[in-house]
């Protein structure tokens, strides 16, 4: 009986710390909440891919320099949550110029197939972008497409109908362009305020 | 039926390995992945480890006496393949992928070897807990705002939501049931027909 209660109680400790540890100490079930929190705990590099933007020109995130970007992953045919990442951006340039903030917002097509330059102007036409502060872009090279998501975490998924199901959220990356937060795309508090930490 | 016997265990191998080799049909969607793969790498486990009862049964006194050490260990292998964040990584992680076929069938395996040694009113907790885990799992799955597995599409969630709030409600009319029919817990007391036969039975003089 002694080696029973011994042998339960190691197996109840082992199993107990593989799970704390595969929850991040119970603090995320889900693979979304869990990159939300490894980025906050440790603020995560991102590779600085180059990008086509609206009218063709290159750019890359470390163009950006000494500044904040808020980086968000569209499609433009998207008929639901694209369109809110899109009203969100539209909060945040409305923000960013009257507190100061040195911020920039950056969308960035998974779907660079169909999302041309014309295709990306529509949608900045379309949620009233403001070109000194918001840009659209794709990746140039599929297999740099899919080293930007990686390194993001975010997961894009053909839907069966022609689009696309992806997870939608609002990525801050610092001046030194490492990803120092995730946030909700209603979490305009948050953002803000990850914004004024930035700009310090 | 010795031959049977010899052949069922390289058989019941051979299902696991199939398994593993199919895994990208049994993975495509949610459903077939959480519902078919998992219970089946399970069961395989499971129908291995019947053929080594009598084996372990001297160890298992030892180490798992009342079948406490292998259903803690089942329980927690389980629960950790419960977690979304789980199937999502075993997807995108081989490491984790090769860790699901390797543990879930000791799970199988261990709650095989212990079922026995297990009391009989812990095998009745066991059964409560698993329909309330299904019932809670298919609430979370059929009620969450967003998808819990970014691998898989939110119609998936859903329906695999209500595939697991059915199974639990099936399991627990049938464990409900089964608690109601069989032996009584307890004798009919003599019909007393006359107030002598009361005294007697009552021990009044």
């Amino acid at each position: 009986m002694n080696r029973t209660i011994l042998a339960t109680c190691a197996v109840l400790s082992l199993g107990s710390a593989v799970l704390w540890e595969a929850t991040n100490g119970l603090r995320a079930f889900t693979t979304e909440t869990a990159r939300r929190l490894e980025v906050l705990d440790s603020p995560k590099h991102i590779p600085d891919v180059e990008l086509v933007d609206r009218t063709g020109r290159s750019i890359r995130l470390s163009d950006y320099v000494g500044e904040a970007v808020i980086v968000e992953f569209i499609y433009t045919r998207c008929p639901t949550i694209c369109s809110s990442l899109g009203d969100s951006f539209n909060r945040m340039q409305r923000n960013i110029k009257p507190r100061g903030y040195k911020a920039r917002l950056l969308s960035i097509s998974f779907d660079p197939a169909h999302d041309t330059e014309d295709q990306l102007s529509e949608y900045a036409r379309l949620h009233d972008a403001d070109a000194a502060i918001w840009n659209l872009a794709r990746p140039r090279l599929a297999l740099e497409l899919k080293s930007v998501l990686d390194a993001y975490g975010v997961v894009v998924l053909p839907d069966g109908a022609g689009g696309f199901i992806h997870n939608a959220a609002l990525h801050v990356v610092g001046p030194n362009g490492s990803l120092t937060g995730i946030y909700d795309l209603d979490d305009d508090h948050a953002v803000l305020q990850a914004l004024a930490r930035a700009s310090r | 039926m010795s031959e049977g016997r010899s052949l069922r265990e390289p058989l019941l191998l051979l299902a696991i390995v199939s398994i593993a080799l199919m895994r990208k049909v049994f993975e495509q969607n949610l459903v077939s992945h959480m519902l078919l793969e998992l219970p089946l790498l399970s069961v395989c486990g499971s129908v291995l480890a019947r053929r080594f009862v009598h084996v372990f049964d001297r160890l298992g006194q030892t180490v798992d006496a009342g079948g406490a050490t292998g259903v803690a260990l089942a329980l927690l292998i389980f629960a950790f393949w419960m977690l979304p964040r789980s199937i999502d990584q075993s997807l995108s992680s081989p490491l984790l992928e090769l860790g699901k076929f390797v543990t879930l069938p000791i799970a199988g395996a261990v709650l095989t070897l212990s079922w026995y040694r297990i009391p009989r009113v812990a095998i009745g907790i066991l059964k409560c807990n698993l329909v309330s885990m299904l019932l809670v799992m298919s609430w979370i799955y059929t009620v969450s705002p967003s998808r819990l597995c970014n691998s898989y599409l939110r119609g998936d969630q859903d329906l695999l939501g209500e595939i697991v709030g059915i199974l639990g409600i099936a399991l627990g009319v049938v464990f409900g049931t089964s608690v109601f029919i069989g032996s009584t817990g307890a004798e009919l007391p003599p019909k007393i027909s006359s107030k002598r036969e009361w005294d007697t039975a009552n021990d009044n003089p």
